[in-house]
């Protein structure tokens, strides 16, 4: 059986002359150009030949999950301090000061108090993560014996001496930034609407798409959300189950990309040194069960409870910062590999036709 | 002033930079790394030649000699006979034109890249000062650099958490702007080894995506 992609840059794959892929990537005028789409519902075949890894499969739906979301994060905190007494080295928290972040921060406070967190937790940051978070840097950080290290470092300092823990798949887990598109396309009101075909083909309209893609994309859409088990009922819904199914492997992968001693990223590794917080099987149970505390009617709600648990470290001032993008400044001009494989294999020149899917759901 | 490039085998005016533009400076000097026998001069607003621009070489296809021997007289530039315009000279002029606009395209974008980079506030030399200042103290022995000292005092910290912040700092600061000069030689490189248009429209894509797209992530 051939090898398959497990993540890979799309900008690469943008040049390659078939209908199937230009239809493809017509995609990248709603999402992120980085975002390598993957969907793991197996329901979306995409013309680039890529497969999900066992730890990044979608849990099966469970309607009587009830764990609360702080529940869910003091839960993940225990299982990384775990891991951490049986490897015995530090934990290196990738802090942007974004709301995931830092309410990865403050769970871990919360645990372990402020002494023993000092003691367990370094803290890799930007000077962005200052403006980022103001109230945690002066409340918090400045003062503190945490040890500090420039996030700057990070791509070229990758070793078992470290467990990493990052902020990723909070996110997927809550809907994106694309649902600050779908406000400024219709404003707030339309979160909440029900969907419906014709409204889904509008906003790929307003997004430049051509009528023709614009249709197909929502045919594909369609088909995934109609066998989504959980219920996707809403435009939000909608566009969170597409990012929380199809954007999942892409965000796991997207820092492993810029590891320069690519040697050491194995599936050993993965498993015991590399945490991304939010992205164990609670968070994913929580969030295809949970209706009420991702968002409520604007997107500046959006994260609404993240920021409440936060502010009770940082202060009611936090409850009014927005979500905006900080990962882009720890990967932005460095060169990164362009896919992995399944085997890890780093692929550093990407040739678009050797990883071409025929069978795909945009042939026309 | 404007930084010009000269043919030394015929003294063939190469390139002429705009006014008072530092990219035209990085420009003509990535430019001029990619051939050999070429001389960079920068020239004042007195000088005749600062008259003249990329458009009178390329658009106009017109072609100069430089008398480096009178600096400021009207003779310092001529038109060039077409006795030496000889072949290395156009060649290297087929070059210029065809490598120009990648690697105006990278000035501009590593300039633009750089505008990011977090700048310590009002004066942006203090940052070799604050980095003096890390190097001379002694974290371990707790032996501090007076400016460690002096920045503790008047930001009410203690002399450790003034030296880990500013370490913090500058540490960014240097590290965004290496990444930045790292991948301006490795396009700076690649474009001066390329002779054809596809080749370069190909690189020229490569650094669009590198300082622009990739980091739509």
């Amino acid at each position: 059986m051939s090898v398959s992609l497990y993540c890979y840059n799309p900008i690469r794959f943008s040049s390659f002359e078939k209908q199937d892929i230009k239809t493809f990537n017509e995609l990248y005028k709603i999402i992120n150009f980085g975002v390598a789409f993957i969907d793991r519902t197996e329901i979306i075949k995409t013309p680039v030949r890529t497969a999900i890894p066992l730890q990044l499969k979608l849990p099966a739906y469970d309607s009587t999950f009830n764990m609360s979301y702080e529940e869910c994060c003091q839960a993940r905190v225990r299982e990384i301090l775990k891991k951490q007494e049986e490897l015995d080295v530090p934990i290196n928290l990738l802090y942007s000061g974004g709301i995931d972040s830092s309410l990865i921060l403050v769970s871990f406070i919360k645990e372990l108090g402020m002494t023993e967190a000092e003691k367990r937790i370094q803290i890799m940051l930007h000077t962005e993560s200052i403006e980022e978070n103001p109230w945690m840097w002066h409340r918090i950080l400045r003062r503190s014996n945490f040890k500090m290290i420039a996030s700057e470092e990070m791509s070229n300092n990758w070793n078992k001496e470290k467990l990493i823990v990052g902020g990723e798949f909070n996110d997927q887990l809550m809907g994106s930034e694309m649902i600050r598109k779908l406000c400024e396309w219709k404003g707030d009101r339309i979160l909440h609407q029900p969907w419906t075909e014709t409204l889904m083909t509008e906003f790929h309209l307003y997004m430049n798409l051509s009528k023709e893609d614009a249709e197909h994309w929502t045919k594909v859409f369609l088909e995934h959300v109609k066998r989504a088990p959980c219920a996707v009922e809403t435009v939000y819904e909608w566009w969170w189950w597409i990012n929380f199914t199809c954007k999942w492997s892409s965000i796991y992968f997207r820092l492993l990309m810029h590891v320069k001693n690519k040697a050491l990223v194995t599936q050993e590794y993965l498993d015991n040194y590399y945490f991304q917080f939010y992205g164990d099987e609670n968070f994913q149970k929580w969030s295809m069960v949970n209706r009420t505390h991702k968002i409520k009617d604007s997107w500046l709600s959006y994260k609404w409870h993240s920021k409440e648990l936060i502010a009770e470290v940082c202060g009611e001032e936090y409850k009014s910062k927005i979500k905006r993008g900080s990962l882009w400044r720890l990967l932005s001009y460095t060169i990164g590999a362009e896919a992995i494989d399944q085997n890890y294999n780093f692929i550093e020149k990407v040739k678009p036709i050797d990883w071409y899917n025929s069978n795909n759901s945009f042939i026309i | 002033m404007k930084v010009i490039l000269v043919d030394q085998t015929n003294t063939g005016l190469l390139y002429v930079g705009k006014e008072n533009n530092r990219s035209s400076s990085v420009i003509a000097n990535i430019l001029k790394n990619g051939l050999v026998d070429v001389r960079l001069f920068a020239i004042g607003d007195q000088n005749p030649v600062h008259n003249l621009s990329n458009n009178d070489l390329y658009k106009d296809k017109k072609h100069y000699s430089i008398s480096t021997k009178s600096f400021l007289s009207n003779e310092f530039f001529s038109p060039l006979k077409e006795s030496l315009q000889n072949e290395i000279y156009l060649k290297r002029r087929e070059l210029i034109e065809l490598r120009m606009p990648i690697v105006e395209r990278l000035a501009f974008l590593s300039s633009q890249a750089l505008h990011f980079v977090y700048q310590l506030p009002h004066f942006i030399d203090v940052e070799n000062d604050l980095y003096h200042a890390i190097k001379e103290s002694d974290s371990e022995l707790e032996d501090w650099h007076y400016g460690i000292k002096e920045y503790a005092h008047t930001n009410q910290l203690e002399p450790k958490h003034a030296y880990r912040e500013i370490k913090l700092e500058i540490e960014t600061i240097r590290h965004i702007k290496i990444k930045i000069y790292s991948l301006i030689k490795h396009f700076s490189d690649k474009i001066n080894l390329s002779n054809n248009k596809e080749e370069l429209e190909a690189i020229s894509n490569e650094i669009f995506n590198k300082f622009i797209k990739d980091n739509y992530i």
